[in-house]
């Protein structure tokens, strides 16, 4: 029972990093690779807010307006992203590709300036453990689950239901013919990157109390993030969904059976072989 | 004055200052340690312990040598990008080439130490370290000045199954990667001879990757049932995790590395949770201040000047590895790395101005006497989050009665290189 709540826990968190890179990547067609340091300014925001707010509000209340705050921030972040060099860059994706590189790294050194190089920890707002069967499952980690499925809802009720949902869809398809149908596809890029940038900041948030939060925890996160878009179909974000459970699973079993290892290398492994036999990834269309 | 006075009086006075910069001439000192990057949270703190054993000598005008001449000291920062034997070689050609640099202090890391034995020797530039990973006799001038990693874990280990005769299971965590292989065949080492009433439960290294997420690493091993756990690998935050993923899965024995950042582990569990229940040893702990005077100084002085968020025990490991240098520069009649590799190697022992009378370890690990077997402070925590001293382990005393049993055991684990 312990193995199914870890791959749960596991499957969320994989979840929560991987789901707006995957909508900017699916309906931009443009890598963030500052999305990491994006997650990562998350984390510090909602750090800030918890070791300024706690003593007055307490743990829980502190977190949650850290994790308002956060997705704020991101979401503006993700908007300066958008008018400062995805609009001038339009067209020449190499040169996206390494701004928000160049911007990652920026990012990093602002946050190593204001917070030192040294790892903080934010102070798990919920505390106890949840016993399942005779399993058992931290608290903090039941509020990642959450996140995680609540994020996943609520992006599918967004892009399924809504009219800008649908424009988004609608662009993620097929840009041209949005344009064509009178969609400004710039609003939609720019709504597009707010909510992906926001979605990694709340992720921050969420994952900051079970993990230790540091200038550079967006690289590895982003590494991972990536390989799940790509081995659960390119911009498709149920893809995304579906590849991170997969890898969740996999990811605590060879860690529960001993392999623990070989987690980096089981991993581009398969991505090699999804692409190597079905570039569009596992569940991506053929473009 | 005439004008040909003034220019003899100004000639003389230049001399003088020249002859007087000749004496003071500056001690190099390079720091070879990740400045940034994920890897900085081990190397700053390092970096600083350095730094601020060199103000403490410049404050006071400088470190005198033999001959009583002072120096001043100047420490120059070189980035290895988190440990890359490659980076860490390409650090000590810019130092050592570039910026003439006297000494180094790099890792104990084996596969980096390895990298830069040729051109530090060739050189003349006595390299030290916080442990001694890996020495050869045709490199004499790398060193191991204190006991430090990876030998630590070894008397860690075994102190503990000494002064406690009910740990039964073993469990050791380590990561997969150079310095995570050393320390696993150090435990092994140090369990050995105590095999017969001992078990190894768990020694599965793991993916430094997969620690984003703990409780499915901690899981097998609460499996395992162990009543010590000793881990290396993980960084400050992961360890305060790692506890705090064990405590949850219900784990009531101990915990053992080379030092814990408590303050970050105290966030997530109750000191008085802990008290009694974990231990470290690397070097010495400044934090703690009955060991010595001398380090609960240093430590008050960094906490000063960084904060006490900032602080990490790696600052007073490199701070006491510093002064073992010291103690060289003191004895020989020049600040040279080949002057101060010779005076300390005159006796069989070093006055160590931490540690005091300490053994050069012998020549069976790396066929090479260069490492110091300084005694090692083991700590353990209390009710406050603090820690206290648990004993001072007379680690040569306890090499020179164990050797046999453990030198197999670091060979197999690729640590012994006296016969290479």
């Amino acid at each position: 029972m312990q193995i199914v709540l870890n791959c749960l826990s596991l499957t969320s968190f994989y979840l929560c990093f991987a789901l707006g890179l995957a909508l900017v990547f699916g309906v931009m067609r443009i890598i963030n690779f500052a999305h990491g340091e994006f997650f990562m300014i998350g984390a510090y925001v909602t750090y800030f807010c918890v070791a300024t707010l706690a003593p007055q509000i307490g743990g829980p209340s502190a977190w949650l307006v850290g994790a308002i705050v956060a997705a704020a921030v991101t979401g503006l972040l993700g908007a300066v992203l958008y008018r400062a060099v995805v609009v001038p860059l339009a067209d020449k994706p190499l040169a996206i590709f390494i701004s928000t590189l160049a911007l990652s790294y920026v990012l990093q050194t602002i946050v190593v300036q204001i917070f030192g190089p040294v790892g903080l920890s934010i102070s798990p707002p919920l505390r106890g453990v949840v016993s399942v069967g005779g399993a058992i499952l931290p608290a903090s980690r039941v509020m990642v689950i959450v996140a995680a499925a609540a994020l996943s809802t609520g992006l599918w009720i967004y892009l399924m239901r809504t009219e800008p949902g649908r424009r988004i869809r609608a662009v993620a398809q097929n840009p041209r013919g949005a344009l064509l149908q009178g969609i400004k596809t710039r609003n939609v890029g720019n709504l597009t990157l707010i909510i992906g940038s926001g979605i990694a900041g709340i992720c921050g948030a969420s994952m900051g109390p079970i993990s230790q939060i540091s200038p550079y925890m967006g690289g590895p996160a982003l590494w991972k993030a990536f390989i799940i878009i790509i081995v659960g179909g390119i911009g498709n974000v149920w893809g995304a969904v579906a590849a991170a459970a997969i890898f969740g699973v996999l990811d605590t079993l060879m860690s529960q059976f001993g392999g623990g290892r070989f987690l980096a290398l089981t991993s581009a492994a398969i991505m090699l072989f999804v692409l190597s036999v079905k570039p569009s990834g596992l569940f991506g269309e053929k473009e | 004055m005439d004008l040909m006075t003034r220019i003899i009086v100004a000639g003389v006075f230049a001399c003088g200052l020249t002859g007087y910069a000749s004496a003071q001439e500056t001690i190099n000192i390079g720091v070879v340690q990740p400045q940034a990057g994920e890897c900085a949270q081990w190397g700053v703190p390092i970096t600083r312990g350095v730094q601020i054993w060199a103000e403490e000598f410049n404050a006071n005008g400088g470190i005198a040598d033999a001959t009583g001449k002072k120096h001043q000291i100047k420490v120059t920062t070189y980035d290895n990008n988190c440990y890359t034997a490659g980076d860490e070689l390409t650090a000590f050609r810019r130092a050592i080439l570039d910026d003439k640099v006297n000494f180094i202090l790099q890792t104990f890391t084996p596969a980096s130490r390895q990298a830069v034995a040729q051109i530090a020797t060739e050189n003349k530039v006595l390299t030290t370290s916080y442990g001694a990973g890996y020495l050869n006799a045709k490199y004499p001038f790398l060193i191991g000045s204190v006991t430090g990693s990876p030998g630590s874990y070894m008397f860690l280990v075994s102190h503990l199954l000494e002064t406690r005769p009910d740990i039964k299971k073993v469990a050791i965590v380590t990561a997969d990667h150079s310095f995570g292989q050393a320390a696993l065949a150090y435990y092994k080492a140090g369990i050995t001879p105590y095999a017969k009433r001992v078990e190894i439960v768990y020694s599965q290294p793991y993916d430094p990757a997969s620690t984003s997420d703990m409780l499915g690493l901690a899981t097998p091993i609460f499996a395992s049932s162990p009543d010590l756990i000793v881990e290396l690998g993980f960084t400050p935050g992961q360890q305060a995790l790692f506890i705090e993923a064990m405590e949850q899965l219900g784990y009531k024995g101990l915990y053992g590395s080379e030092g814990w950042t408590m303050g970050l582990v105290t966030e997530r569990i109750p000191a008085a949770q802990l008290a009694g229940r974990v231990f470290s040893a690397y070097v010495v702990d400044a934090s703690e201040p009955s060991f010595s005077p001398r380090v609960s100084k240093f430590y008050k002085s960094y906490v000063e000047k960084y904060g006490q968020k900032e602080w990490s025990v790696l600052a007073s490991v490199a701070y006491a590895a510093m002064t073992t240098v010291e103690a060289g520069i003191q004895k020989a009649a020049a600040p040279t790395g080949d002057a101060v590799r010779q005076a300390l190697f005159t006796t069989d022992t070093v006055d160590q101005p931490l540690f005091g009378k300490s053994h050069w370890g012998g020549a069976e690990m790396y066929g090479a006497n260069n490492w110091l077997l300084t005694p090692l402070p083991v700590y353990v925590t209390d009710d406050k989050g603090g820690v206290k001293v648990d004993a001072v382990v007379d680690v040569a005393k306890w090499w020179n009665a164990n050797k046999d049993a453990a030198l197999p055991v670091l060979a197999q684990g690729g640590q012994v290189s006296a016969n290479k």
